[in-house]
């Protein structure tokens, strides 16, 4: 089970050594239908149909909690390096909404709890949320 | 007989039946260019790519037929240069190192290592082995450097040479002179700050270290701009680099500037990135730098310093060093003098000098070059050197940020590829002395693939189709094609074992973006029947 942990309730554990954090899910699980959807057409071919990897990096499993889960990458960080650098062979050719689906279906494939609202492309959220194992 | 030549004797036969059980010698290796076998990963020190060996012709080539095939069981990157030499020839996937008989593909040992840690991200790879004294020495991705015996495969030492942490992998096959094993970590876009360094052949203690990107108050700090753009700012070492055995000069390839295409956090030239550099081998000291492409914007790394040669040109003899870029431009620059007496196009350029914009600006090369990690064959007796080369052109876009990710590529931009219905590959023959162009091979897709020539006026090279080409190297027709499934991108060589001529051939995957064939990590041994 893996989970976000917001920066602020990060200091607020540094400082006074609080307890956890939100978990209140930071997609809807109808966001993260389209982002399946807009995955397989345009991720699948190197990340896997399961996103698994090979031949690029993989999604999920261990990799991805070796890559991403450390406690040092936000969710903008995620979704920056996607919008950024994906495709591979049109790097941001989708639409920010587009991005934002595909990061919904990612954290969804690696168990992240869905909510009611949608992921918001460089949302206050985005920035807040810290990726890491629990 | 008296004793002491009773140990002789039995010293001898067991040097005979197991080859040269601690070779080979520091003297063995200078004379690298003229063995039948293949001893570093660019056949000699000077990085020249041709063996001479002429019982494959034009002629005959079209009768080569496959001998032996060897599978690695390896979906990683095939990008191995081996090495033959004592009757084995030795072959890297990520993890495993092997020893096989260069004439059957029989396994004599396969050694697996197993990561220690954290593994560098992004460009997961590994090119090879070093051999000397009956030592191998390779690199791993965890940032460890490890010697094997030779003839059995056992762990000899393993040092923490490079810090994962810190995204270095070593991925090159080392260079071994004298007691010294010369490496340094690839990683460019991944947040290296690019060094190499030498270390004991004996134990793998540090000797020492030069950084190709400058610490405060080194040389070249002033290229940079602020002290921060030099922490993350590449320089990556992902080619073995040349050595010239007359005067100890190392000359070293040093890959781009980070982030590749958001130049404003490193106003300047940017030293030592997309350099040659030569150090002295023994103590690490700067002698003197070229710059290919200063202030690069473009990923356009200078991964080629070889080979070295001494030729005539305008009727004084000048030693040289050739220098190719993933710019597309091939040079050849005095040694002494370190003029520059010519540079070709090799592949397409268009926009060259125009830096990437927000809107985005068309180039060529694109992101993948021009010419990547493969060193021109030289053939002294054609006075000519052959190079692959890459055109792949597209859209450089710069970001409105340059933001580092840890284990992401660090590159403040973006790039967008033309169609790989139009992307294409170059093998251009030149005159060595001169440029001039002698001959053209086109290939449906980028060339990558190590290239050697040969004195029965060969060339052996393969594609990112698959295809092995055996090509008269007189005019670039293909003579003998053989299409084995998985890309060809790494090693391909040639050698004699018992006086009979063979070529072998590293095929497999390419990394995904290249879109080139899928396979297992296979060596396949061709000869004449």
């Amino acid at each position: 089970m893996l989970r976000f942990q917001t920066l602020f309730s990060a200091v607020l554990f540094c400082l006074t050594v609080s307890t956890a954090a939100a978990d209140d899910g930071l997609y809807s699980a109808a966001q993260a239908a389209r982002g399946e959807e807009t995955y397989q057409q345009h991720c699948a071919l190197c990340h896997g149909a399961r996103l698994q990897g090979t031949p690029a990096a993989p999604l999920t499993g261990e990799a991805f909690r070796g890559r991403w889960e450390d406690g040092k990458h936000t969710l903008d960080d995620l979704y920056y390096i996607i919008r950024s650098l994906m495709p591979n062979n049109a790097p941001g050719s989708l639409s920010k909404a587009q991005y934002a689906d595909v990061v919904a279906y990612i954290l969804k494939v690696n168990n992240y709890p869905a909510g009611e609202a949608e992921l918001v492309p460089k949302a206050a959220a985005m920035k807040a949320a810290v990726l890491q194992p629990h | 007989m008296d004793k002491a030549r009773i140990w002789l004797v039995a010293v001898s036969t067991l040097l005979a039946c197991n080859g040269h059980a601690a070779g080979p010698t520091q003297e063995e290796l200078n004379q690298a260019g003229s063995s039948t076998e293949w001893l570093l990963p660019n056949h000699d020190y000077a990085g020249v790519r041709y063996v001479n060996l002429d019982q494959i012709t034009p002629e005959n080539a079209a009768s080569l037929r496959p001998v032996c095939a060897f599978q690695g069981a390896d979906l990683n990157r095939a990008l191995n240069n081996p090495i033959v030499y004592g009757g084995a020839m030795y072959v890297t996937t990520l993890y495993s190192t092997i020893a096989l008989d260069p004439a059957t593909c029989k396994v004599k040992w396969r050694h697996e290592w197993k990561p220690k840690g954290k593994e560098a991200n992004g460009s997961i790879k590994n090119r090879g082995v070093a051999i000397k004294d009956g030592k191998l020495v390779r690199g791993a991705q965890d940032g460890w450097m490890f010697a094997l015996d030779a003839q059995t495969g056992k762990l000899l030492w393993e040092v923490k040479a490079a810090n994962a942490e810190k995204y270095e992998a070593l991925s090159i096959n080392p260079l071994l002179f004298e007691d010294l094993v010369i490496i340094g970590p690839s990683g460019s876009e991944f947040g290296v700050k690019g060094w190499i360094g030498a270390f004991k052949l004996e134990d793998g203690s540090p000797v020492w270290r030069f950084n190709t990107v400058p610490d405060d108050g080194e040389p070249g700090a002033e290229t940079w701009g602020e002290a921060d753009s030099r922490l993350k700012g590449g320089g990556g070492i992902w080619t073995t680099p040349a050595l010239d055995i007359a005067n100890g000069h190392l000359y070293v390839a040093v890959g781009n500037p980070a982030p590749d295409m958001f130049a404003n956090l490193r106003p300047g030239t940017n030293l030592y990135t997309n350099s040659i550099v030569v150090l002295d081998v023994r103590t690490g000291a700067l002698l003197w730098h070229k710059q290919a492409v200063p202030h690069d914007t473009h990923d356009w790394d200078m991964p080629v310093t070889a080979p070295l040669f001494t030729a005539s040109i305008g009727g004084e003899q000048h030693d040289v060093v050739t220098m190719a870029a993933k710019d597309g431009l091939m040079r050849l620059v005095d040694r002494n003098s370190r003029e520059e007496f010519y540079s070709v196009a090799v592949a397409t350029r268009t926009n060259a000098d125009l830096e990437p914009t927000e809107e985005g600006v068309y180039t060529c090369p694109g992101l993948v070059g021009g010419v990547e990690w493969s060193v021109p064959a030289y053939s002294p007796k054609l006075d000519m050197m052959v190079v692959p080369a890459v055109d792949w052109c597209g859209v450089f876009k710069k970001e409105e940020e340059a933001r580092f990710v840890a284990g992401q590529q660090f590159l403040g931009g973006s790039f967008t590829w033309d169609p790989v219905e139009k992307s294409s590959g170059w093998l251009t023959a030149v005159r060595a002395t001169t440029g001039e162009e002698l001959w053209k091979y086109h290939s449906s897709r980028p060339m990558l693939a190590s290239v050697t020539a040969t004195a029965g006026d060969m060339l052996f090279t393969g594609e990112l189709t698959g295809d092995f080409l055996a090509m008269d190297a007189r005019n670039g027709n293909v003579v003998y094609r053989y299409t084995g499934g998985g890309s060809i991108v790494g090693g391909v060589i040639s050698y004699a074992v018992d006086g009979k001529q063979y070529v072998a051939v590293v095929s497999g995957m390419a990394a995904g973006f290249w879109l080139g064939m899928p396979g297992s990590m296979t060596m396949t041994v061709f000869a004449l029947p």
